[in-house]
């Protein structure tokens, strides 16, 4: 079976969080500069704010939160599943003897990298590690958030609006620590 | 946070506020902006004459009540041009707007356009996209209202 080529290039979710507070700052910092302008000048004459009233301030820059808050969910969301992957290559190229690899040794034989987090990977971790169960169930109810963000929000998402970023921290973050990754 | 340490913190937050609105003669703000929206009707008016004067255009006004930081609530007139059947709406939307002095937008059935203020070069037409701003001419004006409008 050929082995993954692993980049080197993968987040934590810490960085991706910390990534998140700078930019959440900076978004206040500009929101503040243009509503300083707004109201007292000094005049902007960037293009993109010209024209905007107070009330198209406060939209434009909700949104941008909005936005942000998006992508990092789905960053967040992808960068665990990169984890609980290369835990799987791991795994299954070092040939480790816990019943857990062994089990994971047959999904890559019938799957090969093709394996399915949601179908067969995270199902063999609660089979094996029945402390992961909680954690697992919250991440799946999550999943479908990440799939509406990977794949461009084109359909309507029923339960997508629960999940803040905290939220979403936190599910990822109980998942990888059940399962040692972090 | 305590209940004291939160009080600290809403009356930090409300001084920064007033001070930040100091310095400057809102009320005289608010006069000048509302004379710049009726010069700004009597420039439209002298544009549009000819089609006045034909009939083919109505011109009448209506209130509008504006809310803005500092300045409160106030009224100031909307413009309604009345041509074949169809409403068009210049709009007041504020004095307080980024790189300007004074917004008004114009509402048609098929589009809306804005219209800007700036200080030392009259008003403007921001065009999309890429928000450039282009001077207030006949012309453009001729160009803006056809293409707010339904054909």
């Amino acid at each position: 079976m050929k082995r993954l080529s692993r980049s080197h290039q993968e987040e934590t979710i810490p960085e991706i969080l910390e990534w998140y507070e700078l930019q959440r700052e900076l978004i206040a910092l500009e929101k503040r500069r243009v509503m300083n302008s707004l109201l007292q000048g000094p005049p902007l004459s960037e293009p993109l704010y010209v024209g905007m009233t107070e009330d198209d301030v406060n939209d434009f820059f909700e949104k941008q939160r909005e936005t942000l808050d998006d992508y990092t969910k789905l960053g967040l969301m992808s960068a665990t599943e990169a984890a609980i992957r290369i835990d799987f290559a791991d795994r299954v190229e070092n040939r480790w003897k816990d019943a857990l690899s062994r089990r994971f040794r047959d999904v890559r034989k019938e799957y090969g990298n093709r394996a399915s987090l949601e179908e067969q990977i995270l199902d063999v971790w609660v089979s094996f590690e029945a402390g992961t169960k909680t954690a697992i169930n919250e991440l799946r109810q999550a999943l479908p958030l990440r799939h509406w963000l990977a794949h461009g929000r084109y359909w309507t998402l029923k339960s997508g609006g629960r999940y803040k970023v905290g939220n979403v921290y936190d599910i990822c973050e109980q998942t990888l620590r059940d399962m040692k990754l972090m | 946070m305590t209940k004291n340490e939160l009080h600290d913190f809403f009356v930090k937050k409300q001084k920064d506020a007033d001070a930040a609105g100091k310095g400057v003669d809102w009320e005289a703000r608010k006069a000048e902006w509302k004379q710049a929206t009726e010069d700004f009707y009597k420039l439209v008016s002298g544009f549009i004459s000819d089609l006045s004067h034909e009939g083919l255009v109505k011109v009448s006004y209506r209130p509008k009540q504006v809310v803005e930081q500092y300045l409160g609530t106030y009224e100031v007139r909307e413009m309604v041009l009345l041509a074949g059947g169809e409403e068009v709406v210049f709009s007041p939307m504020g004095r307080n707007i980024v790189g300007a002095v004074g917004r008004i937008d114009l509402i048609g059935e098929m589009a809306e356009a804005t219209f800007v203020l700036f200080p030392d070069q009259g008003w403007k037409v921001l065009m999309h996209p890429g928000r450039k701003s282009v001077p207030l001419t006949q012309e453009n004006f001729a160009e803006v209202l056809r293409n707010v409008m339904r054909k």
